[in-house]
């Protein structure tokens, strides 16, 4: 009894899921698989369309050659809340001179969160890349080197046994991807395309009981999905009308016991069109401060972890999430001495605000 | 009275004098809540005065050449000042919002020709539009049966005003004066040309953006390009200061931006700051211009000292 509550609490660990409704599993996944839009407050208030959106290092981490459209060199804080998950970011662009830059962000934690009476999962993903663009003429170029590092500590309180039956992934896993982005700029038009690397996780399950190995554990892997963007975006004087659309692989998550059979496959996330995204900001100039509202909406095809294996539990309980369409709604403030902060809201429970200052 | 009185009826000329511009100011009544139309002889450069009286006065540029008008629709009674600064001269203000009031329609000319201070308005012929501040205004005043007296009709009521109270007025940092003209210089070798590339970025969202582009220095002159990002067609262009001197400036045309250059004898030291006056749609807009690149290093060195 107590091996089976370990293998179900280190599984539920990996797969950062709990039995908290299809919607949030799928919401668990986005973060785990790294959809940008969680990156900056701006982008999220317009929809997550952040593969045209230029001048904004933040929203670079998502087409990295956007980074060649900074006007101003800056420095990004972000703070995002989802249910009862959050994340900070820092990073920033520099200029070099105007067209070049180079940037960076750091990511850290991206954590998941789920307890209740006889459990505590916790997933975290820190990330942190470097950022280099260049724009010659009305083409941008750009790419972004990453490295995430996954890791997972679960807990949970075994009646049976008698005290806390501990579940982790060690010393977690780290890899190294990129992105690589296109632009082409002319005038108030940007049309924008990056790619992003799949990446593949490996993490060893153990667990232990009062600090003595319980059970022979297993091994999960983990295959985030590569990811292609497309956007194209208006930005005038005033109105600004962003899009995009993200084509990507199926990610999947297995496992595989040391012992014993396996426990069955996790599809999160289908391949092809993943989301369609736009938004529209409208901006008015009230004394020295630029007053900046935005509306976005995100439709996001079929998501969402699904269980295909023997356990009927945990087909009922990934089963997946379907096709729907969700608002965003946002504020931005710039104020002439080069600070600005933008705030984004959406369903989900999710809040993001974000500061920057511009030199 | 005095030719430097200034007169205010309603739909009427105001003849200024150029000697007493600077001790007097001029007096108009306007009406609370009707919008009235003051023309100046000169284009517009800025128009200073503390923000309250601005409001008060419910103050839009509309225009800004060949000639400045200042559009006004007072929101309560009161008494405001501004300076109205134009391409060779500066002009006080002391306007009356009054409920006894009437709708104004009031042109001021100059009594005699603008002659002086004229700076170099050496023809441009690449530019499809010039707007050599000082060489529109060196334009002979019309209309020479404008009378230099105050036509005798109802209130509104003709006051000569005193001298301007000037410990009243905010303006800030005054500009300087406009420079005596200077010859224009020979074209210089290209290898005496000197280029300083800025690339710097101006404006706030929902401001269009202006781009400092260049600085170049040429023989004894130095010039300075700025792109106003789609302003072709729909900015005007007030007087352009590179380091307090006022430039001479031309404008070209490139798709759908607008190209400003602005001349100025060569300073001692690379400038480092310019001031952009413009309008659109009526209202003005004056930008500080950091006359270095966008860059870290011109960020942690201040652009260098030298060129």
């Amino acid at each position: 009894m107590v091996r089976r509550t370990c293998v179900r609490v280190g599984f539920l660990a990996l797969v950062a899921a709990a039995p908290v409704g299809a919607q949030t599993n799928d919401a668990y996944w986005s973060v785990w698989s790294g959809r940008e839009e969680r990156l900056s407050a701006r982008a999220q208030a317009l929809g997550g369309a952040a593969a045209a959106l230029g001048d904004d290092s933040a929203a670079a981490a998502t087409n990295p050659a956007l980074l060649a459209t900074l006007r101003h060199s800056e420095l990004v804080g972000g703070y995002t809340s989802f249910g009862r998950s959050n994340f900070g970011t820092i990073g920033g662009g520099g200029l070099l001179k105007s067209g070049i830059a180079l940037g960076g962000y750091v990511r850290r934690p991206t954590t998941i969160r789920e307890t209740d009476l006889n459990r505590r999962l916790e997933y975290e993903l820190t990330e942190g890349g470097v950022m280099a663009a260049g724009k010659w003429g009305r083409v941008a170029g750009g790419v972004t080197v990453y490295a995430s590092r996954l890791a997972l500590t679960a807990e949970a309180l075994s009646q049976e046994a008698g005290g806390p039956l501990r579940a982790g992934g060690g010393a977690g896993s780290t890899r190294v991807g990129a992105t690589a982005g296109l632009a082409w700029v002319d005038g108030p038009w940007t049309v924008g395309a990056s790619f992003r690397t799949g990446s593949k996780f490996s993490a060893d399950r153990t667990s232990t009981l009062d600090g003595l190995t319980d059970d022979a554990g297993s091994q999960v892997e983990v295959e985030r999905p590569w990811l292609l963007a497309m956007g194209l975006s208006y930005q005038g004087v005033k109105v600004g009308v962003f899009g995009q659309v993200d084509v990507r692989q199926a990610g999947t998550i297995r496992t595989v016991a040391n012992r014993g059979p396996s426990t069955g496959t996790y599809d999160a996330e289908t391949g092809g069109v993943g989301a369609v995204r736009g938004g529209l900001q409208y901006a008015l100039l009230l004394g020295g401060v630029s007053v900046v509202p935005r509306v976005g909406m995100t439709h996001l095809a079929e998501a969402g972890i699904r269980y295909a294996g023997p356990s009927s539990g945990e087909t009922l309980l990934f089963a997946g999430t379907e096709a729907r369409t969700r608002p965003t709604f946002g504020l931005g403030l710039v104020f002439r001495n080069g600070v600005s902060l933008d705030a984004a809201v959406s369903d989900e429970s999710t809040v993001a605000v974000e500061g920057r200052i511009r030199f | 009275m005095t030719a430097a009185v200034l007169l205010a009826l309603a739909a009427q000329v105001v003849t200024l004098q150029p000697a007493d511009l600077e001790a007097k100011a001029a007096y108009v009544r306007v009406a609370v809540g009707v919008e009235s139309r003051l023309t100046l002889p000169e284009p517009a450069v800025r128009v200073r005065g503390q923000q309250s009286a601005k409001e008060l006065l419910g103050l839009r540029l509309g225009q800004v050449r060949p000639k400045g008008v200042l559009l006004i629709r007072p929101r309560e009674a009161g008494v405001a000042r501004l300076v109205f600064e134009g391409a060779t001269r500066r002009i006080r203000l002391d306007i009356e919002a009054s409920a006894l009031g009437a709708a104004q329609d009031v042109e001021f000319r100059m009594s005699e020709p603008v002659a002086a201070g004229k700076p170099d308005a050496r023809p441009t012929p690449q530019a499809p539009r010039t707007t050599d501040a000082a060489a529109e205004a060196s334009a002979p005043s019309p209309s020479p049966t404008q009378p230099d007296a105050p036509v005798a009709t109802p209130p509104p009521a003709v006051a000569e005003v005193p001298a301007a109270d000037r410990a009243a007025e905010d303006h800030g940092p005054e500009t300087a004066p406009a420079p005596e003209p200077t010859a224009t210089p020979a074209p210089t070798s290209e290898g005496s040309r000197q280029v300083a590339r800025i690339g710097r970025y101006v404006g706030m969202p929902g401001q269009r953006g202006i781009w400092v582009d260049e600085l170049v220095r040429e023989g004894t002159r130095v010039s300075l390009r700025l792109r106003v990002e789609g302003g072709s067609g729909a900015v005007e262009v007030g007087a352009l200061d590179i380091e307090g001197t006022r430039a001479t400036v031309r404008t070209e045309v490139a798709g759908k931006d607008l190209i400003i250059i602005g001349e100025v004898p060569l300073p001692a030291e690379r400038p480092r700051q310019a001031t952009l006056g413009m309008a659109e749609r009526g209202k003005f807009r004056e930008e500080k211009l950091k006359l270095v690149g966008p860059g870290l290093a011109d960020l942690a060195f201040d652009g260098g000292r030298t060129w």
